[in-house]
């Protein structure tokens, strides 16, 4: 079910009042029930797919507590990880490593006889594969209890909200949360309304109107100009950005509404002022698991200087993966991976010039610079992310270096009239507008806020149940 | 106890302090600005397809000349070319099922002046075209009839009923107005640029991959041989608007469309002029469907000197 459809807008308040009107020990059922509902709504039968993963790790979970043979355990864990890493690459990747077969054959001048079956990704695999991971291994370290109940384990995977394109929870912030009674309270709900209507607000009104452009251009980029192009790939970044943090904000308000704190996602991931602090800010619960599961097993930043980059390369590698079973995905987060380097071997070097032109470091000039400039690196490496395949991604690139500055209107509007192009600028400076208020919602006019944002919506909201871009990861 | 918790103040509070007041607010300053989008946006731009059909539904103008069809009537009959008092209602997307619901519109009037119609060759379709033509008079049983399926109950909601159509609504106001993108003439609307010969010859690539057949929809026939036998006292003009060659090409069934023609002509109170394949250059059309407002200016003068000889107008 897509939180930006009738269905939802029916399904939110029925299943919100039911969760305050029953008594306390029903509610994980309904929620549960709900979850499972609202998974079914897309595809039904991937499903088992879900409870596959939730059955061997709730399992996992309770011998991991119980086994004490560290070597038993770390075995345990080890065949957790398989379970779940083994679905993501039957569902995900089985195609994508076929094809490389294939690729690598044509090459050496075999054939590859591997079948390819048809298989549909099942909707936000790799998020419920995710937080199902980092339960398993919370508990191997000690730092989380077994769940024994396992309607409980199965909601904390299945929880509606975060579902299908998370925020991917941790089992410590998340399921003692499932445990505690929540009873209605006005500062919830009308905060977690607030989040709700502004996530809709980003999706439907933003997100989904600058998609028109991108789409128009990317689909025939033979007749767009360079400057068409530039404004595509802007965006094209600001377009990802309000629909997954849209998202994430629509998934906090919905659980908020029913007393459930959810972590947050996206913090004005633009306004940073390095590609570090870019990701530190962008898709927090990802960046922050591969930081604990992946980054820090690995030695971090306290060994060699190489392993160090050998690390960041691993982590952006993957992360890239993780998004996609495409190799611009990979190029996606080698990009970023290049980035962090180049800003860790010029650190010295940056200080030195701000130094030697007298520029303090938090003047409004070097703020707005290092903005821009991370604002055009991100950017660039979106081409990757938006692009089909290589020679797409390529392809915008070689226009972007044409330079053709010409302001052929047709051209410049990708066919879809002034009157778009002219909306998608105006619905970016309603975001910029929207960045005066208080960060977590928290206002003093709920009402009026509300209203205004309500009305936007059915004004300049796009019609026709746009997917979630993460949806297909 | 457990059923308390929504009782409890918190509730009601919200209720009183924050839900009733936000749809209390947005009911009526909704219903306020939809009122003002309908008089001055909707009804104020004469391209609007919401405009048409509110004017075939609820307009009289005795001597008008009503000219109907889809997109090929909207962007190939300029009306102040044919006769001082001709409208275009043409839709763009819109097909036959439409086309029969204005001829029905326009019987119900107390009139004696010529229907032009533009039968597109590819027969009688379904397609209504844009939902937004439909939603000012979503509800009057005719049009809600039409919409079938695609009726939704946001359509008897003021302000919500045009959620997700605002936008197509001020873009046709602006062309009406102000004519920038295309060139607008008592409804009809009018390519205005030249596409490049390279872009063209990709259209003329891809429609000479496209095969289509004349298609003859049993239920619209039937519903238009009815309008023609039991309204003898208007005049009806069917007229084959000048189509590409590479369209004329890859249209099949000919036969059943000369079959149709035929027909038509068998009426007393029909006329048919077939000039779809009148030799027209390239640069007159917009696409291998559509004329360019130069291309809609000739046919039109020519149109309107066949009606003129004919003696359908004066």
């Amino acid at each position: 079910m897509l939180f930006n459809s009738v269905e939802f807008l029916i399904f939110f308040p029925v299943v919100t009042l039911l969760y305050f009107l029953l008594p306390f020990k029903m509610r994980w059922g309904l929620l549960l029930a709900a979850s499972c509902f609202f998974y079914m709504f897309f595809k039904p039968e991937y499903i088992l797919i879900l409870f596959f993963t939730i059955i061997i790790d709730y399992y996992a979970g309770i011998y991991l507590e119980e086994i004490k043979n560290p070597k038993h355990r770390r075995w345990f864990l080890i065949a957790s990880i398989i379970a779940n890493v083994g679905v993501l690459a039957v569902f995900k990747y089985y195609n994508f490593i076929n094809n490389n077969i294939t690729g690598i054959g044509q090459y050496f001048g075999f054939t590859n006889h591997i079948p390819y079956p048809h298989m549909i990704l099942p909707i936000g695999l790799s998020f419920h594969t995710f937080q199902a991971m980092s339960y398993t291994i919370e508990v191997y370290r000690d730092k989380q209890k077994a769940e024994r109940h396992f309607g409980y384990y199965a909601l904390y995977v299945m929880f509606y909200p975060q579902l299908v394109a998370g925020p991917i929870e941790r089992p410590q912030n998340i399921l003692h949360q499932l445990h505690e009674k929540h009873n209605f309270s006005f500062e919830n709900a009308v905060h977690g309304l607030n989040l709700i209507v502004y996530g809709l607000f980003k999706k439907i009104v933003i997100a989904d109107r600058l998609s028109v452009y991108v789409n128009q251009v990317y689909g025939d980029l033979g007749n767009a100009s360079t400057l068409s192009v530039l404004i595509a790939c802007i965006f094209f970044s600001v377009q990802i950005y309000c629909d997954f943090s849209g998202y994430s904000d629509i998934a906090r308000g919905t659980a908020k509404f029913m007393g459930f704190d959810l972590m947050l996602n996206f913090n004005r991931p633009y306004l940073a002022q390095s590609i570090g602090e870019f990701w530190s800010r962008w898709h927090i619960s990802l960046s922050s698991w591969f930081r604990d599961y992946v980054y820090i097993p690995l030695g971090g930043n306290r060994i060699s200087k190489w392993k160090w980059y050998r690390n960041i390369i691993i982590v952006f590698m993957l992360s890239g993966l993780w998004h996609g079973a495409n190799w611009t995905f990979v190029i996606w987060g080698g990009l970023h991976a290049a980035y962090i380097m180049f800003e860790l071997f010029t650190k010295n070097i940056r200080s030195k010039i701000g130094d030697a032109f007298n520029i303090p470091g938090k003047s409004l000039i070097v703020i707005y610079f290092n903005r821009a400039v991370v604002f055009i690196a991100v950017t660039f490496a979106w081409i990757f992310f938006r692009a089909k395949t290589f020679d797409q991604a390529m392809q915008v690139i070689h226009k972007l270096g044409d330079l053709d500055f010409s302001l052929n209107l047709t051209q410049l509007c990708a066919e879809k009239g002034p009157l778009n192009l002219v909306i998608s600028f105006l619905v970016i400076g309603l975001l910029i507008i929207s960045y005066r208020l208080p960060r977590e919602l928290k206002l003093k006019h709920n009402v009026a806020f509300v209203t205004v944002v309500t009305f936007l919506i059915i004004l300049l909201g796009k019609d026709g149940k746009a997917d979630f871009i993460y949806f297909q990861f | 106890m457990e059923k308390q918790i929504l009782s409890t103040s918190s509730f009601s509070i919200f209720l009183k302090k924050y839900l009733f007041p936000v749809l209390l607010l947005i009911a009526v300053s909704g219903y306020l600005f939809s009122y003002f989008f309908e008089q001055k946006i909707i009804l104020g731009a004469e391209n609007d397809g919401a405009y048409k059909v509110n004017r075939i539904i609820n307009e009289i103008h005795p001597d008008e000349i009503a000219l109907l069809g889809s997109s090929r009537c909207e962007s190939n009959y300029v009306p102040g070319i044919i006769s001082h008092n001709a409208f275009n209602y043409g839709l763009s997307g819109a097909q036959d099922n439409v086309l029969l619901f204005f001829l029905e519109e326009e019987v119900k009037k107390n009139k004696h002046t010529p229907i032009i119609i533009n039968m597109d060759p590819d027969g009688l379709n379904n397609p209504i075209g844009d939902i937004s033509y439909y939603l000012y008079n979503a509800n009057y049983p005719p049009v809600k009839k039409l919409l079938d399926t695609l009726y939704k109950f946001r359509y008897v909601i003021p302000f919500l009923k045009y959620y997700g159509s605002f936008e197509i609504y001020t873009k046709y106001y602006l062309n009406n107005k102000l004519n920038v993108t295309k060139i607008t003439d008592h409804g009809g609307s009018f390519e205005g640029g030249i596409v490049t010969p390279e872009k063209f010859n990709v259209m003329i690539k891809e429609r000479l991959e496209s095969p289509l057949d004349f298609k003859n929809d049993s239920v619209l026939a039937v519903r238009l041989r009815n309008i023609l036998i039991e309204h003898p006292e208007r005049k009806f003009v069917f007229v084959f608007s000048p189509s590409h060659w590479s369209y004329m090409t890859m249209l099949g069934k000919i036969k059943d469309l000369r079959a149709f023609m035929n027909e038509l002509r068998s009426y007393k109170n029909v006329r048919v002029f077939n000039m779809s394949l009148m030799p027209y250059p390239d640069s007159l059309f917009t696409n291998t469907m559509h004329l360019n407002y130069t291309g809609s200016k000739l046919f039109s003068s020519a149109l309107r000197d066949s009606l003129k000889t004919t003696g359908i107008i004066q």
